[in-house]
């Protein structure tokens, strides 16, 4: 199928050529009426001089225009397909039923016409509809056991002709069809990696302007309320206080920068960016909304990570826990911490029936938004995220991200106590 | 306005501990000020200000459990003498002034602020005075330019019970204009101008100037202009 597809690949390659040549079609036409001329001619002589009959030239007139009638519309191939068709078709019929032939060069047109109206033309059917007007012919001839198989190879071959043109247009606009589709989808998809990617660095920005103005608030506290600081202590702290400022006033800009890029966003949030110790309350979230089993397991020391690497952690579990609930409705889901002294491993796996099947399913999904978004996040922070069929049949989304340990915890909240609790509770 | 005899009393409400501790032991360096509570959250917020009645909140935005604007709403639209809430927030001002001075909110610090700086705004506040940097303005105004296109229409509807003398000077207040300034536009001693603020603080109502400057917005008494007018 592949060869043959290839091979018909490579011959309208050569046509499609030889027809780009400007005078092409008009040259066609006119050897394509010569021959037939000549054809018909041909038969005249022979005819008449079987049956001896005095013509007086009218079977010849009549033969050449008829010949020339289904010859010479072929120069309307590219503007009027329909038409020239019609009037081949007609001369054909008439030919065959008249004078029982039909020149070598009308078959080969009326042929090129049929396949050319399925192709391009409008109406296409007409081009199936003309062909069978061949059909009585073939089946009612009368004429000689050889013009008779003639007339059904016609037929057979115009109605394939026709078929073979309207099928190749149906193909070539689905093919259209789903490139489009593609491309479309192409675009959304990389639309939405950039916004993801804004989102991500907002958040990690976020993150650390926090840091830095606590830094300024540090400084100023030390400046003052430290008994006994002798001046230059205090311009120190006074130079750090202005240092942090600074960087604070360039991080505000660049946010700002950030956020346009993320126009669609909700309104700023007004809470602090999550950090893994909420975990608790997005498990209970998720357990309430999806009303189903919804397990956290820790495994390891937990430890209090790097701020980024939580945030990342806790927006990929987020979203893993969202895709289930949209993808497997009622699916169990197992959300899993291990904690080793390299990397945090990341696992949200659910009982439901598992990853798409194929390519264009997960393409048409909005999960596949969702897919990248974990990806981005876990790149962000130098980890690396799999999505796919866990062993169960279900879904599994895994990310592993470096253990970097937060260098101070900023609130005594931030102690990981809050894993201790048995956060196995089913719904 | 307030008795200089007694100090300041304060409230510090943040959900991270180094700004929580800082703060008050920032504030407590200064004799006028004392810090009676503090709280790591909104709905503790809530809870300490009803507990210790204080003069001034300084109030984080992003704090889990309740968000600072909420807990603004709550405290400032408590019965009595509600404390005034200055607005503390890490990042740029615009997401929050309109819904912060909504809320109740009497200004807005940056957390990174000097402590000088710290200083000077709860006492103005503390006053009675608008804490709002002519950049704070330009934002709210043009926040209200998005939010409200056709403030128009409304126009003196609230503002009724003001006298023309008076809604003058409101007008100047929402400009941004401090008392010597308003006194010098109208050609009256700031005296004058004090007596006209805080009738027409009274009238409506009011708080403070900063709340005045968002009910002359509200009321369509002053119109955002436009950028090219």
């Amino acid at each position: 199928m592949g060869r043959v597809n290839h091979r018909l690949g490579g011959l309208s390659l050569a046509v499609r050529r030889i027809a780009s040549i400007p005078h092409a079609p008009a040259a066609a036409t006119i050897v394509l009426a010569i021959i037939g001329a000549a054809q018909a001619l041909a038969w005249a002589a022979s005819n008449s001089t079987i049956n001896r009959q005095p013509t007086g030239g009218e079977l010849e007139v009549a033969l050449m225009l008829l010949s020339l009638a289904t010859t010479v519309p072929l120069g309307l191939l590219w503007t009027q397909p329909a038409i020239a068709a019609a009037v081949v078709t007609a001369a054909c019929g008439l030919s065959l039923l008249v004078f029982h032939t039909l020149t070598v060069a009308g078959t080969a047109v009326a042929l090129v016409l049929l396949y050319r109206l399925g192709r391009y033309g409008t109406p296409q059917l007409l081009a199936a509809g003309l062909a069978t007007l061949f059909l009585p012919l073939a089946l009612l001839g009368r004429a000689s056991p050889g013009v008779h198989a003639y007339t059904v190879l016609l037929a057979s071959l115009g109605q394939a002709m026709a078929w073979a043109g309207i099928a190749l247009r149906a193909r070539a606009e689905a093919t259209e069809h789903s490139a489009a589709r593609q491309v479309i989808a192409g675009s959304l998809l990389e639309h939405a990696a950039r916004g993801e990617r804004a989102r991500i660095s907002r958040e990690l920005h976020d993150v650390v302007a926090h840091h830095i103005s606590m830094i300024a608030v540090q400084a100023e506290t030390a400046r003052l309320t430290t008994p006994g600081l002798p001046t230059p202590g205090a311009q120190r702290f006074s130079s750090i206080g202005d240092t942090a400022r600074t960087a604070l006033t360039e991080m505000r800009r660049l946010l700002g920068v950030l956020r346009e890029d993320t126009g669609d966003e909700p309104a700023q949030p007004r809470r602090p960016q999550p950090r893994l110790n909420q975990l608790n309350e997005l498990i209970d979230e998720a357990r309430e909304a999806a009303d189903t089993t919804t397990r956290l397991i820790v495994r390891g020391p937990p430890v209090t990570l790097d701020p980024g690497v939580e945030l990342a952690a806790f927006r990929i579990i987020q979203e893993a826990l969202t895709n289930s609930r949209r993808h497997a409705p009622g699916a169990a889901v197992d959300v899993e911490l291990h904690y080793t002294p390299r990397e945090l491993r990341v696992s949200v796996r659910d009982n439901g029936p598992g990853p798409p099947v194929t390519p264009q399913q997960i393409g048409s999904q909005p999960l596949s938004h969702g897919l990248l978004g974990m990806r981005e996040r876990a790149a962000a922070v130098g980890g690396s995220l799999r999505t796919g069929r866990d062993s169960s049949g279900g879904f599994i989304v895994e990310a592993s991200l470096p253990a970097i340990e937060a260098a101070l915890p900023t609130s005594p909240a931030d102690d990981p106590e809050i894993y201790s609790g048995p956060a196995e509770a089913a719904g | 306005m307030n008795a200089s005899s007694l100090p300041i009393r304060i409230v510090v409400a943040d959900d991270h501990e180094v700004v929580r501790t800082g703060f008050a032991a920032l504030l407590d360096t200064q004799d006028d000020f004392t810090v009676v509570g503090t709280a790591a959250d909104g709905t503790d917020a809530v809870r300490v200000c009803r507990e210790q009645r204080p003069d001034i909140v300084l109030m984080d935005v992003r704090m889990p459990a309740m968000d600072g604007i909420e807990a603004t709403r709550r405290i400032a639209g408590s019965a009595g003498e509600a404390p005034r809430i200055l607005i503390l927030t890490t990042f740029d001002l615009d997401e929050y002034v309109y819904d912060a001075l909504r809320a109740g909110a009497s200004g807005f610090l940056l957390k990174d602020v000097t402590a000088e700086h710290l200083f000077d705004a709860v006492r103005i506040v503390a006053a009675g005075e608008a804490l709002l940097a002519p950049t704070v303005t330009r934002r709210l105004i043009s926040e209200f330019a998005r939010m409200r296109p056709s403030a128009q229409g409304k126009a003196g509807q609230p503002l009724g019970s003001l006298t023309a003398r008076e809604t003058e000077v409101l007008k100047l207040l929402a400009e941004g204009l401090s008392n010597p300034e308003i006194a010098a536009r109208l050609v009256v001693t700031e005296e004058t101008v004090k007596t006209h603020v805080s009738r027409i603080l009274a009238k409506l109502g009011l708080r403070d100037r900063t709340q005045a400057v968002v009910a002359a917005y509200e009321s369509g008494l002053v119109v955002p202009r436009s950028r090219t007018g």
